[in-house]
């Protein structure tokens, strides 16, 4: 399994042992993800600019 | 009449528009009720009662100037989830974070429901920021649940769930990313509805996820839960998912019945995957006998493991969330709950690379469940895989929180309609989700009030008196 680590600065602001647990949680959940996608499956937030026109 | 808390939103609606009932009488009899009970419940955190009355008033008098234009709620009191902006009021998502943020203007269906002429009478106790809780650790307490108030009522709309269930107000808005207004819906006995992700602006409301935030309602009836939707929907230029469709009115099919329509039911979700208690399974099965009896033809479906979905939607929504927590996190980390800190820290860990395949991977499963509707108007599955648990037990909270399969909706964004299925052995609300394909939330109104008519579920409400009074010092 690939450990995902928690940045240092927010380590550092939780302490060693939140940060710890939360890098085993995310850990097993990157490895639990189904990933089985075809290499041209577009991502569900693929850009719309019609949505990113000036807010009235 | 009936008592005037337990009214339904568009009974009393009727009874304002034809000068049987005051706005002003209605408006403080919830008054106080809510003075009375919510000690025992902490559903609002903020109120202004004097603010509520005058508004109520203002409401009398349009009344009593035989003013033909009365919006569809004219004088009904609502409450709103504290993530949603009032302007001039507090919105503080529950948190030390935002214990001073004062919001400058409404939030879009804040200023839908004044427009429809509605009485806001508070905002309502939440899980911190929308996503840890039930927490003891914050200045305010968590809401309760009016079934027994030493039960948990669900979150993260925990008040909204609450105080529609007390009979504080007949319509609350919750805001649902991983379930947050279903699972109040479940735990309380109320209608919730998911929306399709882009039929309710967000605008005004604190984000949690971007890309999976919704805001849906939660009242005590099908009829309510279409009207309030018809209300806040629609197109909305400062909401970028905002859809540019036009809004029906939710309520037109109520009576049309379900005979021929074909629903999928997905068991595996709460029969292989996880396994849902007993009272849940049997109350699944008499709900689909139901259906089945009132014409609808039923078969099985499968789709991918809940898990998949869970874990799909965890790192889409994490990742989104702490893209808005990072400064706090690292900040100003001691002023969060613990179980907010818990929940939120993994999000700082997955790689940029494990949140766009979570984004691909959820327009593949999106895809791949909306094909469903090629055939079937509907799917059927179950909401929580159990009633309540003790909210002060926190191994029954680890275990059982959980245990639910809301997330999968948020990840495909179906619209998705909690309704309540009947009790536990305790005597607490279980509940079923209605799913349908996406922008026909008519569909899920439909079959929730064919269902109901049957049951009577919803006119089922708790004793105060017996549930949420506080012991005794």
């Amino acid at each position: 399994m690939n450990i995902r680590n928690v940045p240092e600065e927010i380590k550092t602001a939780v302490g060693e042992e939140r940060a710890s647990k939360a890098s085993e949680t995310a850990s097993v959940a990157a490895e639990r993800l189904d990933r089985d996608n075809f290499w041209h499956q577009e991502s569900a937030n693929v850009y719309r600019a019609q949505t990113w026109t000036e807010k009235k | 009449m009936n008592e005037l808390h337990w009214l339904e939103a568009h009974e009393a609606a009727a009874l304002i528009a034809s000068k049987k009932l005051s706005p002003v009488e209605l408006t403080q009899s919830l008054l106080n009720r809510i003075e009375k009970y919510d000690p025992g419940l902490n559903a609002f955190l903020t109120m202004r009662p004097e603010a509520s009355l005058a508004a109520a008033k203002e409401a009398e008098d349009i009344v009593m100037r035989d003013d033909t234009s009365l919006g569809p709620l004219h004088g009904v009191p609502f409450a709103l989830k504290d993530i949603i902006d009032v302007s001039s009021w507090p919105t503080t998502a529950h948190s030390k974070i935002l214990a001073d943020n004062i919001a400058e203007k409404d939030a879009e269906v804040t200023a839908r429901l004044k427009a429809a002429g509605a009485i806001l009478l508070g905002k309502l106790s939440t899980h911190e920021f929308a996503l840890g809780g039930p927490s003891f650790d914050l200045p305010w307490p968590p809401a309760r649940n009016p079934w027994g108030r030493e039960y948990y009522p669900g979150g993260s709309s925990s008040g909204s769930g609450a105080a529609v269930a007390a009979g504080f107000v007949p319509i609350a808005l919750g805001s649902d990313t991983g379930g947050s207004v279903r699972g109040p819906a479940s735990m309380n006995g109320l209608l919730g509805m998911k929306p399709t992700y882009g039929r309710v602006s967000r605008n005004g409301v604190v984000p949690l996820s971007f890309s999976l935030d919704n805001v849906g309602p939660l009242t005590r009836t099908v009829k309510d839960n279409a009207l309030a939707l018809s209300i806040i929907s629609g197109f909305d230029t400062k909401d970028p998912a905002s859809a540019e469709l036009d809004v029906p009115n939710f309520t037109k099919d109520l009576d049309r019945g379900i005979k021929d329509l074909k629903i999928g039911v997905i068991r595996h979700f709460y029969q292989k995957d996880m396994i849902a208690g007993d009272d849940v399974i049997t109350a699944m099965e008499d709900a689909l006998t139901i259906l089945s009896d009132s014409g609808a033809q039923i078969q099985e479906i499968n789709t991918h493991p809940l898990v998949d979905y869970a874990t799909c939607n965890r790192i889409i929504l994490l990742s989104e969330a702490c893209a808005i927590h990072q400064e706090w996190l690292t900040n100003r980390a001691d002023d969060y709950a613990e179980s907010t800190l818990s929940r939120l820290l993994p999000g700082t860990a997955f790689s940029a690379v494990d949140y766009v395949q979570a984004l691909r991977t959820r327009a593949r499963y999106a895809a791949e469940f909306n094909t469903f509707f090629n055939n079937f108007d509907a799917v059927i599955t179950v909401n929580n895989m159990e009633a309540a648990f003790p909210i002060e037990d926190s191994a029954a909270r680890e275990k059982y929180y959980p245990r639910q399969a809301r997330a999968p909706f948020n990840v495909t964004g179906n619209p998705a309609l909690a309704v309540p299925i009947g009790f536990s052995h305790e005597g607490l609300p279980i509940s079923m989700q209605i799913i349908t394909n996406q922008f026909d939330e008519t569909m899920a109104y439909r079959i929730a009030a064919t269902y109901d008519k049957v049951t009577q579920w919803t006119v089922k409400h708790p004793d105060l008196d017996k549930t949420a009074t506080l012991p005794a010092e």
